[in-house]
């Protein structure tokens, strides 16, 4: 017999169909299985929706878990916990740890930690260079191994456009990407705000859109 | 290739057949049997010959003779009077000539500068208690102390002509002719080697 | 035959064959007791070499003494270039010398070309830089040929550093030239993007090109490309691109296994790997010999000086061939 939940009166909201509106949902087996007004239950379980909202799980692609190394900032239970509870049933977590998740070893503890909550899907991204130092490569294809989809050094924004190159080279034999927090370190030096008129008036350090654009060109 | 005249052939089948023959028994009558002996042909052709030579030995003494071929062209006294290195042919001595008597059989005799080329080939390969050779054709004008042993057929030949030994293995008919080269006066020997 | 080997493109598919066709003599030359002939007596072979390589230098010098020439090795420490002199003015003494060829070695792509110009002797290039080493892929050929009846259509696939490899091009062009299928195989940093303008193949996969593979043929892998970042690891390197024992065995039965040395036992190669009877590495160490032998008795077997035409021509088939 499998196992039926109706949640009535949801605001289903569907961004691939369009769909935003008061419906049912009726989950058999893990399932959807119809959306639509005034659905039959039958035997199944009905929740009341009234004001509440069902959407597909939203993704964070960018979050500091914090673990391992700064858990009295986050770890990844608590951080999977805010995720889940705000409706994120997959969340990238950057590699800027202590250890840096730079190796195939950080990267399976990261999966163990999450599978450990069990709350929502943690991919682990890998840094693209050893502690986040912007040198020496990792292990690309190692990682990847271990289930790694996306590189980055994030706030380490790899300065080296010989680096950076190499690493976009050599990632090309593998289906990963490799993605860029970009700031131009010396561009970016000391400061406090946009570079403009206000930074100008309130007498802050102010960086220009340059030392993003360039990072990228 | 600068055409060749014939002017006459020396030697057909049947006698170049008939000289191989004798050639074997004076070889056996001098070397008093098989005992010591080994063939070592001068490629191109003289390889061929000498393997005739030994089939008729066996044949007359029942005793198999060894037969080795011997390329001289690392040898040659002319490498770099010419505009390409000369054309390589195989060497191959797979057994030990220290003590044996070699028989170099050559299809040409003539200025004798192969023949020793091959004596220089032949005592890198081990020392040989003698060397003795035999040629189908002997045709003069020597410019190196060299004679033969054992002769098929002596021919005087003027000096620019140029005696061609065809043999069956190699050119499909048994005949040693004589002609000219026209007006290329490459030496005979060169010719018969390639 | 060509004054001057400077490339594999100067040569063509007869050339090749004739090349490999004489080693053959000279190999056999090799099973001897006196393992000397006197083809080239009263010539001069002079090895400039400016990089450190023993294999080559006394390969060549090997080759050199068999057809009894005389060999002068001129190494660049402690010599006249220590002191600075430049490759022209080492060239014009050697000329002066009476070498008859000069075989060079020279860390600088192009150099021999350029020696070339200023010497009448004949210059073999024994490795020039990254760009080629044309002996090594000619007794690869003929080790190839000792296995394989013909190389149309045969498939070898070059791993490894391809980028800072004279011998991956040279081995490249000449398979080509004979008509072989090359696919390189290696890490996308270490293959040149417009390597299959080369008129070879790419591939990142090492594990997908074995099992089609007539010659897995492994490039030495320096520590000094991991430094430079071409690859994060060593470790890394020899995982995704190692012949290990498991990967020999997705060979086919008659696929052979080569290298130009020396090996980074452990690194490209497994140790275990380098031992197996298919592994015909040393092989290409004794054919190395025949097939320098075959290339100087083939250049200066010919008459002295005699074409100045051919070596005009020698320059002008680099010209083509590098437009």
């Amino acid at each position: 017999m499998p196992e039926r939940t109706l949640f009535q009166g949801a605001r289903v909201v569907d961004p691939r169909s369009g769909h935003d509106g008061v419906a049912d949902v009726l989950v058999e087996d893990e399932e959807i299985s119809a959306v639509g007004q005034g659905l039959a239950g039958g035997r199944a379980k009905v929740i009341d929706c009234d004001g509440l909202v069902i959407a597909p799980g939203l993704v964070d692609m960018h979050a500091h878990l914090r673990e391992p190394g700064f858990e009295h900032k986050e770890t990844i239970e608590t951080g999977s916990r805010a995720a889940a509870a705000g409706g994120y049933t997959a969340v990238c977590a950057m590699p800027n740890t202590d250890p840096v998740a730079d190796n195939a070893a950080v990267v399976a503890e990261v999966r163990n930690l999450a599978d450990k909550a069990g709350l929502c899907d943690v991919l682990p991204a890998g840094a693209i260079t050893r502690g986040l130092a912007g040198e020496a490569l990792t292990d690309i294809a190692e990682m990847a191994e271990a289930g790694v989809r996306l590189f980055t050094d994030d706030h380490n924004c790899v300065q080296s456009s010989r680096v950076m190159r190499l690493a976009l080279e050599y990632a090309r034999a593998f289906e990963v990407v490799i993605c860029e927090h970009a700031q131009d370190a010396a561009l970016y030096e000391g400061w406090q705000m946009h570079d403009g008129y206000y930074s100008s008036l309130l007498g802050q350090t102010g960086v220009p859109a340059e030392a993003e654009s360039v990072v990228v060109a | 290739m600068s055409p060749f005249v014939e002017h006459g052939r020396l030697l057909d089948g049947g006698e170049i057949r008939r000289a191989v023959t004798r050639i074997a028994h004076e070889i056996l009558e001098r070397n008093k049997g098989a005992g010591r002996l080994v063939l070592a042909g001068i490629a191109a052709r003289g390889d061929d010959l000498a393997r005739r030579l030994a089939q008729e030995i066996e044949r007359i003494e029942g005793v198999p003779v060894r037969v080795g071929i011997i390329d001289i062209t690392f040898y040659r006294d002319d490498i770099g009077m010419r505009a390409e290195a000369p054309e390589v042919h195989e060497t191959r001595i797979d057994f030990d000539i220290t003590g044996t008597t070699v028989v170099l059989v050559d299809d040409v005799l003539f200025t004798g500068r192969t023949v020793r080329s091959a004596m220089d080939a032949l005592v890198d390969f081990g020392r040989p208690q003698a060397i003795q050779l035999a040629v189908l054709v002997d045709r003069g004008h020597r410019e190196l102390p060299i004679r033969a042993d054992y002769v098929g057929k002596n021919v005087p030949t003027r000096r620019d002509e140029e005696v061609r030994v065809h043999l069956t293995e190699t050119d499909g008919e048994d005949a040693v002719v004589v002609g000219e080269n026209v007006p290329d006066r490459m030496g005979e020997e060169e010719r018969t080697r390639a | 035959m060509i004054k001057h080997l400077l490339s594999i493109n100067q040569l063509d598919r007869q050339d090749v064959v004739r090349i490999l066709d004489t080693a053959e003599s000279f190999r056999e030359v090799g099973t001897r007791v006196i393992k000397k002939v006197p083809a080239l007596r009263g010539r001069t072979v002079v090895n400039l070499f400016y990089e450190d390589s023993t294999r080559t230098r006394i390969s060549f010098e090997i080759a050199a003494k068999r057809l009894s020439a005389d060999v002068i090795n001129f190494s660049t420490s402690g010599s006249s270039v220590a002191k600075g002199e430049s490759l022209k003015d080492t060239a014009l003494t050697l000329q002066a010398m009476g070498a008859d060829a000069i075989v060079i070695r020279h860390s600088s792509s192009g150099a021999p070309s350029t020696l070339s110009r200023w010497v009448t002797a004949s210059v073999l290039n024994a490795g020039d830089g990254t760009h080629e080493h044309p002996t090594q892929a000619l007794l690869d050929l003929f080790t190839i040929r000792e296995h394989f009846p013909s190389f149309e259509g045969l498939r070898v696939a070059v791993v490894g550093d391809v980028r800072h490899s004279r011998v991956a091009r040279s081995l490249t062009f000449a398979m080509a030239k004979m008509g072989g299928q090359v696919t390189l195989v290696g890490p996308p940093t270490l293959i040149p993007p417009e390597a299959p303008a080369w008129g070879a193949e790419v591939s990142h996969d090492l594990d997908g090109v074995l099992p089609k593979a007539d010659v897995c043929y492994m490039l030495r892998v320096q520590r000094e490309r991991q430094r430079q970042q071409f690859f994060p690891s060593v470790r890394e390197y020899s995982r995704l691109f190692g012949l290990s024992r498991a990967r020999v065995e997705a060979l086919p039965e008659t696929a052979l296994i080569m290298h130009p040395g020396p090996m980074n036992r452990g690194v490209e190669i497994a140790s275990d790997v380098a031992d197996l009877p298919r592994a015909v590495i040393t092989d290409q160490v004794t054919n190395g010999i025949a097939v320098r032998m075959s290339l100087l008795y083939l250049m200066l077997g010919g008459g002295r000086g005699a074409d100045e035409s051919s070596s005009e021509q020698a320059s002008a088939a680099e010209e083509v061939a590098r437009a």
